[in-house]
């Protein structure tokens, strides 16, 4: 069950929290770890198609925690600025996403996601890319199948 | 069992990931839903005391997730940046607390957390604190976060 927003003012379109998942340059990634608690870990990520894929190494805390319990929370976080007057507040402007994740294990399409990874967050720095997808036999990829997108702005008047 | 950091070499002092706590300007609150799930949220906070201070609504998707289950995770980054130098990485610094939420019902506590809060981001504007917390605090709740587990991680940009 996903609660329904209580400031119904500060939710975004679609379209804009689309453009503020790719905007923002990181993400917290929740999972539940086999002990049962939360556990938040950032990671850079691209959004393809309104999914959002992140790689990381072949082991560790949110692999045993990925593959125990599959549900996810991605938590993105715009521009934030404290703003006074009359009160206190704060601009900011954020996506949350509820999924499942799934292990993207096709090598073709493992390059496509580095690729798009390198081309998002060095775009200046593609001529290396070949000698980056070597890396793939020893990169796990994941995507984010969202089931529940929110975006949620108080937004800086312009 | 809880697992040690897989790159040792990226793990900061316990003093380091404190500072980086006390630096960021927002953090993500992760709570388990009653489904099961996890349920994460960005929010102001300050730390004080030792613990972690945020403030909400009093109803809510994260009040009803830490009334079932106290157990949270609150993760904050002050840097990131993207870099080829050495293969492509990124030069980052984030701290994470393992701990529980519990709800501010003492007075003077719920008063003086909310203090420290609006000192960190608004200190030029305290005038209008005790008008803010007469106007607002029947709507607000306040929440602390013991620091159970701390770990700091980072890969800092060559100076």
């Amino acid at each position: 069950m996903q609660t329904e927003m209580r400031r119904k003012d500060r939710k975004l379109t679609e379209e804009e929290t689309r453009s503020v998942l790719e905007k923002c340059q990181y993400g917290i990634l929740s999972v539940i770890t086999p002990e049962g608690e939360p556990y938040g870990v950032p990671v850079s990520y691209v959004a393809l198609d309104g999914i959002v894929y992140f790689h990381c190494g072949m082991t560790g805390k949110r692999i045993d925690s990925i593959t125990a319990n599959p549900a996810v929370s991605f938590t993105v976080v715009g521009d934030t600025e404290p703003v006074f007057g009359p009160g206190y507040s704060t601009y900011y402007e954020s996506c949350i996403i509820a999924g499942t994740v799934r292990e993207i294990t096709d090598p073709e399409k493992k390059c496509a996601v580095l690729r798009a990874l390198v081309e998002r967050y060095l775009p200046a720095y593609t001529a290396d890319i070949d000698k980056e997808l070597k890396k793939e036999k020893i990169t796990r990829i994941f995507a984010i199948d969202p089931s529940h997108m929110t975006g949620k702005a108080k937004k800086k008047p312009a | 069992m809880h697992h040690k950091m897989r790159r040792k070499d990226r793990c900061l002092s316990d003093e380091d990931a404190r500072a980086v706590l006390t630096k960021g300007q927002f953090g993500t609150l992760a709570t388990i839903t009653a489904e099961g799930e996890p349920y994460a949220v960005p929010l102001s906070y300050v730390l004080w005391n030792g613990e972690v201070y945020f403030h909400c609504a009093t109803t809510g998707e994260k009040v009803d997730n830490i009334a079932a289950n106290a157990n949270v995770c609150f993760s904050v980054v002050t840097h990131q940046e993207p870099t080829a130098a050495t293969g492509y990485s990124v030069y980052y610094e984030s701290c994470t607390i393992f701990g529980k939420a519990r709800r501010i019902t003492d007075e003077t506590e719920f008063c003086e957390s909310l203090l420290a809060l609006s000192t960190k981001y608004f200190p030029d504007n305290l005038d209008i604190f005790e008008s803010e917390l007469q106007s607002q605090r029947d709507r607000t709740a306040v929440y602390a976060i013991s620091i159970d587990r701390m770990t700091g991680k980072s890969k800092p940009k060559p100076r």
